[in-house]
């Protein structure tokens, strides 16, 4: 496959490479620079850019919009040098994108006198918005992220019942400690009640009240579960119970990314 | 039609059809004062005593995020859904549980039809 970075940013390419799980080689060019991705099952293990390797080599052909690419299936790579994942690739890279400034590698970047990273062009912006759509964030990203998304959002947060895990989000400052005993306490009366009288597996708990809605979304996994408070003139319950069930597969995965649950 | 709670209760019954599985009136203590079952076996006393916890549990998290009074809880499993409001000056609680196939939507109807009626019947 052969074509623009006009038409298809590297974050589309590498997208759209490791989505169909190939192994692959991608050799980018723009004006006099030479770059090569190489694609292993459906993760970038190896880039390589001028002196730079790696993922850096991989954050700066991101900052390239112009170039031609030509990508060769069942080409394996040389070495491994980029072990992350994917998604978290793309992460990391939007990460510093946003950042907006140049970061220096501590020593060989600095020998080799190459920025890693310019600021977000546009053409960085699409590959935003696949991490956003596509990408397994990290609990507290993915929780902000889900918070965004109701109308009316006070308060959200990923918790276990019984357990340690704690991550919280909100716009304004809370009392969490002594709250989130309350919402615990809330939740352990609601699963026994369930248990007691053979109701089935707990999926949600919404609670009205004259000035909210608080909705309690079960994952189904080690105790966990999303607690979230929206204001009830501006929230729309039926989005509030739509995003917190698109949200807990989401929240699964990420929190197995982070190794919380396995 | 004699106004008086069990009568009330088999009405909201009725209006749910298949899809009713129970419905009490629980006091703060959670004792229930009156209660209608599809199954005859099924454990009022047991559902009143949580009715009343989760409700006052519900309560506690309200006041501490000043989110005011508390006007209902829906709890949803994968078998049914039980709906818990406050009745009057919220002195009782009044749940309806019904299989998981119906929908929110109704269920606050037929509560809405009846509650008032409801709270009637118990300060008369």
């Amino acid at each position: 496959m052969k074509g623009k970075l006009q038409d298809m940013a590297v974050a589309d390419l590498i997208q759209l490479t490791c989505q169909d799980r190939k192994t692959a080689r991608a050799l980018i060019k723009n004006g006099g620079e030479r770059g090569e991705l190489f694609f292993k099952n459906g993760n970038v293990v190896h880039a390589e850019l001028g002196a730079l390797t790696g993922e850096q080599a991989v954050y700066r052909l991101m900052n390239w919009d112009q170039g031609n690419f030509d990508l060769t299936a069942d080409v394996d790579s040389p070495e491994i040098t980029i072990t992350r994942s994917w998604t978290s690739l793309l992460l990391e890279a939007a990460r510093l994108a946003d950042e907006g400034t140049e970061r220096e590698n501590e020593e060989g970047e600095a020998a080799a006198g190459a920025a890693v990273l310019e600021p977000a062009r546009g053409g960085d912006k699409k590959f935003v918005e696949i991490i956003q759509e596509f990408s397994v964030l990290p609990p507290q990203g993915l929780l902000q992220q889900f918070s965004e998304k109701i109308a009316g959002h006070r308060l959200s947060c990923l918790t276990q019942v019984r357990g340690t895990g704690l991550y919280w989000y909100s716009t304004s400052s809370v009392e969490l400690e002594e709250l989130m005993e309350q919402v615990n306490q809330f939740v352990k009366m609601v699963e026994t009640a369930t248990n007691k009288l053979g109701a089935g597996s707990l999926q949600d708990n919404l609670l009205t009240t004259e000035d909210a809605y608080l909705l309690i979304r079960f994952l189904g996994r080690d105790n966990y579960y999303i607690f979230v408070v929206a204001d009830k003139t501006s929230a729309n319950l039926g989005n509030l119970r739509h995003q917190a069930r698109v949200y807990t597969d989401r929240f699964i995965s990420s929190l197995k990314l982070e190794g919380a649950i396995v | 039609m004699s106004d008086n709670l069990p009568s009330i209760l088999r009405e909201v019954r009725a209006d749910l059809g298949d899809y009713f599985l129970s419905s009490d009136i629980v006091g703060l203590d959670g004792i229930s004062i009156s209660g209608e079952a599809a199954e005859p076996g099924f454990n009022t006393e047991l559902a009143a005593a949580h009715i009343a916890m989760i409700m006052k549990l519900a309560e506690r998290v309200s006041g501490n995020l000043k989110l005011g009074r508390v006007t209902e809880n829906q709890l949803t499993t994968n078998e049914l859904i039980a709906l818990s409001r406050p009745l009057g000056d919220g002195s009782f609680y009044w749940s309806v549980v019904a299989k998981g196939e119906a929908t929110y939507g109704l269920m606050r109807a037929v509560m809405d039809q009846y509650d008032l009626r409801l709270w009637g019947a118990i300060s008369a």
